[in-house]
């Protein structure tokens, strides 16, 4: 059966983007443009991979939906991928390997998105 | 917006509140004369004849005070420099007074002599610059002139305490006691105005500064925002067309995929563009929170073996120079990062094919040295002003290399600077460049 990628990102271009490429390697993709209904499907779907985008509604939506993921007995080990777009605009520098005990996701992700590098990372970091 | 809206500078204006605020003064030192004759002919102190002629002196202030008022009320439109000798004609005149006012109360007897001091102070405040210096040896010569007079008998000494004993004279002692008075509370309120004024002053040039940096910090955080804002929906676009390119894989025409490439060259440049806009904001904010300690030969390394790809890509020849010890620094790892990654860029984007990169990194105990070298084209001697300018590329690197902001330098700059380094370069044109940079230790922010 196909892994299940759930994409939680604002900017239905992007997403649609994304789709493309995952769907082209063989995963199934199901979305939500907030992090709210984010949640909801992830109790719902409880798909193999999240794609979080940081920036929705509020500069840091991201991080509080993945702060609450790893809260929740049921849903804490979901593999999170962090989209970014911040980089040094906002002044904010991630390093996961470094940064990693208080930001709970496993890979981040720059915009713009390459499709080679978005299958890399989702394939490294999705449990078999 | 006007930050200053009274300068504390020398104007035409400020002079003319310090020509009436010394009006207003001189009345009060007309009261106080007149105070004093009737005071003088109430204890019955003094000859007559010099009683008289302090009446008159007071009658010829009056007199030349209300002109004074006139004469600045009359006229409204003064230039700096007439205004700036009416002043000093009124200082001079009042010396003048004083000094004939000296001599009828008793020439080196006359209490009055502590008057001198404050038209010295008055001077100060009044005109800026040595003033007060020159009239302290008008002072200093107008008394001298006096007593010189007095001694060799070209005027007449007037003995102003006859036969009296002075220590014991009630009549004495009261006028010695009204003048101590005096001199106390006007040297109490002249040094008083000239701090308050200094306050005054600062408090405004602080406010102005508080506003200037207030306005700057709105300036950046909207700066970043509006990057940000920008950026997000070009990378978008950029990753739409990256998957458009992959989907379309080969099954398309050369044209097409080169319009493609080339359409995603562009948004590659407006988000490097973005980012290096961003980035030029660095340390207007409280970046320095950012400082910690940095390992600058780590830094390269790592930096280095990133950028080793690049450089084969191009056959150079990178090398490092690295020191054999650990290079600790206090600074900001990603601006450092920033600004090395910057000039190892510039070497291998510049430099042709087959040339050579040269890194180095020295400590030379108060401060590290890192030079990046290459044997690129060099940079003409009359460019080399202006490539940490913002923008600026110069000619030969706009023809060889389309993409390329002509932020990095000025970005690098600003970094080094905010850790209180240098940045130095040295080209000779067909041989190559060298940019070094000094970083001093214990400096920083």
């Amino acid at each position: 059966m196909a892994k299940k990628i759930l994409l939680i990102d604002d900017d239905f271009d992007l997403v649609e983007a994304m789709r493309i490429t995952l769907e082209a390697a063989g995963f199934e993709v199901i979305d939500a443009q907030d992090g709210e209904s984010g949640l909801n499907k992830i109790r719902s779907e409880s798909p193999d991979l999240v794609i979080l985008d940081v920036m929705m509604s509020s500069m840091d939506e991201g991080f509080h939906v993945a702060y609450k993921i790893r809260q929740e007995v049921a849903i804490k080990d979901t593999p999170i991928v962090m989209l970014t777009a911040v980089g040094n605009q906002t002044g904010f520098q991630f390093d996961p390997s470094k940064d990693a005990d208080f930001l709970p996701v496993d890979a981040f992700l720059e915009k713009p998105v390459n499709p080679k590098n978005l299958v890399d990372v989702v394939r490294q970091n999705i449990k078999i | 917006m006007t930050l200053f809206p009274q300068t504390p500078a020398f104007s035409s204006s400020s002079i003319l509140r310090r020509d009436q605020w010394l009006i207003r003064l001189r009345w009060f030192a007309i009261i106080g004369l007149l105070m004093g004759v009737a005071l003088l002919q109430g204890i019955s102190l003094g000859p007559p004849i010099s009683i008289k002629w302090i009446s008159i002196t007071g009658a010829l202030m009056i007199l030349l005070n209300t002109s004074y008022v006139l004469y600045a009320s009359g006229k409204r439109q003064f230039g700096m420099t007439s205004l700036v000798i009416l002043l000093n004609l009124q200082m001079v005149v009042d010396l003048l007074l004083l000094t004939f006012l000296v001599y009828l109360t008793g020439g080196v007897e006359s209490p009055l002599i502590f008057f001198y001091v404050f038209h010295i102070i008055l001077a100060s405040i009044i005109f800026q610059g040595g003033f007060s210096y020159y009239y302290s040896i008008l002072v200093i010569f107008l008394f001298s002139a006096l007593i010189l007079f007095e001694q060799t008998n070209l005027v007449n000494h007037i003995c102003f305490f006859q036969e009296i004993d002075l220590a014991t004279d009630t009549r004495f002692v009261v006028g010695i006691w009204c003048i101590f008075v005096t001199t106390m509370v006007v040297s109490a309120y002249l040094a008083q105005d000239v701090t308050d004024r200094h306050r005054r002053v600062r408090e405004k040039l602080e406010a102005a500064n508080k506003k200037l940096q207030e306005i700057n910090d709105t300036k950046t955080t909207f700066f970043r925002f509006a990057s940000h804002e920008m950026k997000a929906p070009v990378a978008t676009i950029q990753s739409t067309l990256m998957v458009i390119q992959d989907i379309l894989g080969d099954d398309v025409d050369t044209r097409a995929r080169d319009m493609l490439q080339r359409a995603i060259g562009r948004t590659s440049n407006i988000i490097q563009m973005l980012k290096d806009l961003a980035d030029l904001t660095y340390g207007n904010l409280q970046e320095k929170q950012a400082f910690t300690k940095v390992d600058l030969n780590v830094l390269l390394t790592e930096l280095l073996a990133d950028t080793l790809p690049n450089a084969e890509r191009k056959k150079l020849i990178l090398t490092y120079n690295a020191p054999k010890r650990a290079c600790e620094f206090d600074g900001d790892p990603s601006a450092l990062r920033k600004v090395f990654s910057n000039l190892v860029s510039n070497a291998i984007r510049y430099t042709p094919e087959g040339g050579t990169i040269e890194v180095s990194l020295k400590y030379m105990s108060t401060f590290y040295e890192i030079s990046v070298s290459d044997t690129g084209a060099g940079i003409p001697q009359s460019e080399q002003i202006n490539i940490f300018k913002e923008f600026y590329r110069t000619p030969t690197a706009k023809k060889e290399v389309s993409e390329g902001t002509g932020l990095g330098l000025s970005i690098a700059l600003r970094m080094v600077e905010l850790h209180g380094g240098t940045i130095e370069l040295t080209s000779i044109e067909g041989k190559g460049s060298c940019f070094t940079v000094q970083l001093p230790i214990g400096v920083g922010l």
